[in-house]
């Protein structure tokens, strides 16, 4: 009897997890690419259509929708992690008054996504924003960055990583933390550098975690649609129409559910490589180690 | 889907205008003598407008006193305002009403009319309002009747009307008698603008609020070329020369004579509303229910003229918002008299006086207000709309196409022929409504 | 990196950062403070006018009821089920355990923006729409998986052997749990109570698209729904943000160490 209550008592404690998680994914995923597969009338499901609903993203804009999620998710990946790692490194340093510094760094991460896009829509406002101003005082230049194509992907890169980059910073923090004192101190008794303790203990050390945030922002910048919607709506010229905000405008602006879903499948999909990938470097390694 | 003044669509030429409003008056105001039906039980309804009613402004403080001018004589009845903004109104209501949790009713903008009848959400109204109503009280309606009809049967009732096209310019710094054609407003601001070194005439392409800043003088621009939004077959009605050339105004206006600035493809509604109210150029094209605002920053600075077009004004492009009942609805004796007390003279004339809204009905006109300084910019609009008006209904999905049109600007501005990117909107429309 | 003292340009360019974090915010506070609806006039005119309006003119006040409600009742879910899932993955041997873990993982990859009309369809079944219920399972659900595993890898940090001492005393498994591992797990759970609790206060999507109705919306939506057809409101919008910002920011300025400490001694290697 008692063996049995041990033996169901894992399983007992992961349960109420593993409900509430099933619950409130597996349904939606279902029924998400059910509704991928189908013609739809308003939220009307109708017949099977096969890969219908797919060939709406097989066309020049849907392209554009790939190319302007790579450009935004690559670009943030790339600034944010190495802003993170970068100042993860000197915020670990002996500085004076570091409690203060690293809380005010972090700030940023407390700002939701909302107040961010509005934040940074209005001080690149062309008529009343404060670097329009800037530019038309000093430089007597006009400046209205959301209105080119270039433009508005940098400014909402910018302000996507501005509000991201802080907690990625706190993880690598955390990873530079554990890091065992001994080891730099045994580098130092064989002469090392700062240069060489950085190559070889600090970012070997740190890397494993470097890759998980990695993965986590992807995820993160694959499924933004807050940022995009309310600073750019996609624009000029579908240059930020991301395939994230092109799932939410094809279900509440066109009434396509079909085509909504379709690209929800994509976006699903590439979240699911990347999980693999995950998985495969971090979970499971993660995993062995700790078998006790 | 254009439906041409000439057709079976209520004429409005000036006589009958007023004559309508005559008329009109006489039979509200017997109506009104007649004892109101109350209900035997106590009831809820819940109303989702676009308008807080805690916010401290004067449309919703109008839409407030509209309502209590209906809940006063009905005490049995209670009205619970919930506000929506308007950007996400019919994504709203559709969901909502599919999954049977809707309100009871609903104000929306013209433009979400078909999508909400296409996806099942309204409830007829033919049993429910003015079912005594003779035909001069249907025909006191500024928008046409049948706007509102799907089907044969009565699908909503307007709330207000809304002119898309005004004309707006700062009357300080353009002098003189504003021209009614491209050519003569071209060579009219063109000294001016170098003159203030502003921008002469600001719009916006962003698809943002599915597009309206642009569309909104599009579309008239394309009636007075002798194109079409969308013709009564469903097809895009300006893949032709004529609809081709509002397009070539506005890239004209931005590549040759540069009185609008190259950046106009992220500008939103918001943007040129808060540009013109900063003085930042000299014009643009807007619509009336912001006029009041507006005038709050620029006093009577703002001035106001018709929407030119190729070789005079374009025709005033009037729409309005709307008031539907869902089909969650459970009391709809009670949503119906909500509805007719909302329309009412009276009501009409509450939210005239203190938001500055244009009425739905031609007989509120008559009040005697509409003669007075402050009723100027609201006169204007029902003249504008009088004078030359073109009703049309909006087709099913109308955001998509508006949008796509957005793009296309867009397009054109950096550098893709105006045939080409027209023909694209042609084959993503076909695309969407076969779909 | 640096071992007794961080050089100079390590303060410049760390003074440069806090200045890029904090100088966006400054300027929406000087926009919150200029009391001219529609536009920021930069007319050298201050006042709280905005601030009253937000707090007293709206339902603001009645947001940050709400998002503190469901940000409370989300991370006692959160950590409730988290902790009872991690205690197992961490201190029992059992068919499935990484497997069960893995699977767990990839249901928190799924897109929210892909799955908001199911959900919607699904909570409009349940009659949840418009619930706090309804935010909190979702919520929590979204949550959980991120924070089952931080917790595992912080309880696999804590060595078991006291835990075994105190079996062999005597003490049941849940006692030995409640005395000796919950208190060693206290920086854990902090710091993973934080991340959800900042994580429920800046949500928008699910938010919107489950309790959009005006009493119980949570601030950001609440946000949102300032703009408003007149043009938008900046002064209010931005005094609406900055009152938003303070709670999480207060939150963080007394958990900032427990937060770092909680991360590094488990957390991602």
């Amino acid at each position: 009897m008692n063996t049995i209550v041990s033996r169901a008592s894992p399983y007992l404690l992961l349960t109420p997890a593993a409900l509430i998680i099933f619950a409130i994914t597996l349904y939606p995923i279902v029924n998400l690419f059910w509704i991928a597969f189908h013609g739809t009338n308003y939220f009307q499901i109708g017949a099977f259509n096969g890969g219908a609903n797919f060939l709406s993203l097989f066309n020049a804009s849907g392209m554009r929708s790939f190319m302007a999620t790579a450009i935004f998710v690559i670009a943030s990946d790339i600034l944010a992690l190495s802003l993170a790692i970068f100042l993860a490194l000197l915020l670990e340093a002996p500085l004076r008054s570091r409690g203060l510094l690293r809380t005010i760094v972090m700030v940023p991460w407390l700002v939701s996504q909302v107040v961010t896009a509005l934040l940074w829509q209005a001080m690149l406002d062309s008529n009343f924003g404060p670097l329009a101003h800037l530019a038309q005082v000093m430089f007597g230049m006009s400046f209205a960055p959301l209105g080119d194509e270039v433009g508005a992907m940098a400014s909402m890169v910018v302000a996507n990583v501005w509000r991201s980059y802080p907690f990625a910073l706190v993880l690598m923090l955390a990873a530079l933390q554990s890091i065992p004192s001994e080891m730099y101190e045994a580098a130092r008794i064989d002469g090392a550098t700062r240069w060489q303790e950085l190559r070889y203990i600090s970012l070997p050390m740190a890397g494993q975690t470097a890759l998980v945030v990695l993965i986590l922002l992807t995820f993160e910048y694959l499924t933004l649609v807050t940022i995009p919607f309310i600073m750019t709506s996609g624009g000029p010229n579908e240059a930020t129409y991301l395939l994230s905000l092109r799932v939410w405008r094809e279900a509440f602006t066109n009434y396509h559910f079909g085509y909504s879903a379709a690209t929800g499948v994509v976006v699903f999909c590439l979240n699911l490589v990347l999980a693999l990938v995950y998985i495969r470097k971090f979970a499971i390694k993660g995993g062995a180690d700790v078998q006790r | 889907m254009t439906k041409p003044i000439k057709g079976n669509a209520p004429r409005l030429d000036r006589r009958t205008f007023l004559g309508g409003s005559a008329l009109g008056l006489a039979s509200l105001a017997a109506a009104s003598s007649f004892p109101r039906p109350a209900l035997a039980k106590q009831v809820k309804l819940t109303y989702w407008s676009p308008l807080d009613p805690k916010s401290n402004n004067a449309r919703s403080k109008a839409e407030t006193a509209m309502i209590e001018l209906f809940t006063k004589s009905h005490p049995e009845i209670t009205v619970e305002v919930q506000p929506v903004p308007w950007q996400v109104m019919g994504q709203q209501v559709i969901q909502a009403v599919m999954s049977g949790s809707g309100p009871d009713l609903a104000q929306l903008s013209t433009t979400n009319l078909p999508d909400q009848v296409g996806a099942g959400t309204a409830a007829p109204l033919d049993d429910v309002v003015g079912k005594k109503w003779t035909q001069a009280e249907k025909d006191d309606f500024i928008l046409p009747w049948d706007n509102t009809v799907y089907d044969g049967q009565k699908m909503a009732y307007y709330w207000n009307s809304l002119l898309n096209n005004e004309f707006w310019y700062l009357k300080t710094e353009v002098e003189g008698e504003i021209p009614g054609t491209w050519d003569g407003l071209q060579s009219f601001l063109t000294p001016l603008a170098k003159k203030q070194g502003k921008p002469g005439f600001l719009t916006g392409l962003s698809q943002q609020g599915n597009a309206i800043e642009f569309t909104d003088w599009l579309i008239p621009s394309f009636w007075a070329c002798g194109a079409e939004y969308v013709t009564d077959t469903g097809e895009v009605g300006f893949l032709n020369e004529n609809g081709m050339k509002p397009f070539q105004w506005i890239l004209d206006m931005v590549k040759v004579h540069k009185l609008t600035p190259d950046n106009i493809s992220a500008l939103t509604r918001d943007n040129v509303l808060d540009a013109m109210k900063g003085r930042k150029a000299l014009s643009t094209i807007l619509t009336s229910n912001i006029v009041a605002s507006a005038r709050s920053a620029l006093g009577e600075d703002l001035g106001l003229a018709r929407h030119p077009g190729p070789t005079g004004p374009c025709p005033a492009f009037a729409a309005g918002k709307f008031i539907m009942m869902t089909k969650s609805c459970r009391e709809q004796e009670a949503a119906g008299l909500f509805i007719e007390s909302m329309i009412s003279k009276e009501a009409q004339l509450i939210n005239a006086k203190t938001a500055k809204e244009l009425p739905a009905r031609k007989s509120v006109v008559a009040d005697p207000w509409f003669a007075t300084h402050e009723a100027a910019d609201l006169k204007f609009a029902m003249d504008y709309m009088a004078d030359n008006p073109h009703f049309f209904k909006f087709p099913k999905k109308t955001d998509f196409l508006q949008t796509r049109l957005a793009l296309a600007a867009q397009q054109m501005m950096t550098g893709t022929p105006i045939k080409q990117a027209l023909e694209r909107v042609a084959a993503d429309w076909d695309q969407a409504r076969k779909a | 990196m640096f071992r007794d003292k961080a050089p100079w340009w390590a303060y410049v360019v760390i003074f440069l950062t806090s200045l890029g974090a904090v100088a966006p915010l400054a300027w929406l506070f000087l926009l919150s403070l200029d009391p001219n609806q529609g536009i920021a006039s930069g007319s050298g005119v201050y006042s709280l006018k905005n601030y009253a309006s937000v707090l007293f003119e709206s339902m603001m006040a009645q947001y940050f009821i709400n998002t503190t409600v469901v940000a409370l009742f989300t991370v006692f879910c959160t950590l409730t089920c988290a902790t009872l899932g991690a205690y197992a993955a961490s201190r029992y041997r059992f068919r499935g355990r990484e497997t069960i873990m893995i699977v767990l993982l990839l249901a928190s990859m799924t897109p929210v923006i892909a799955v908001l009309v199911p959900l919607y369809a699904m909570a409009a079944k349940l009659q949840l729409l418009n619930t706090y219920s309804i935010l909190v399972i979702v919520f929590t659900a979204w949550q959980l998986p991120g924070t089952l595993w931080l917790i595992r890898s912080f309880m696999n940090s804590i060595p078991p052997e006291l835990e075994e001492a105190a079996l062999v005393d005597g003490c049941s498994r849940a006692g030995a749990f409640f005395r000796i591992v919950l208190p060693q797990l206290a920086p854990g759970l902090v710091a993973a109570g934080l991340i959800v609790f900042v994580y429920v206060w800046n949500e928008f999507i699910i938010a919107v698209s489950l309790a959009a109705q005006q009493d119980m919306r949570l601030v950001s939506v609440g946000l949102y729904f300032y703009l408003s057809d007149f043009g938008v409101e900046w002064g209010k919008i931005a005094a609406g943000a900055i009152i938003s910002v303070i709670p999480p920011a207060m939150l963080f300025l007394f958990l900032q160490r427990q937060l770092i400490h909680g991360l590094s001694a488990g957390a991602v290697k």
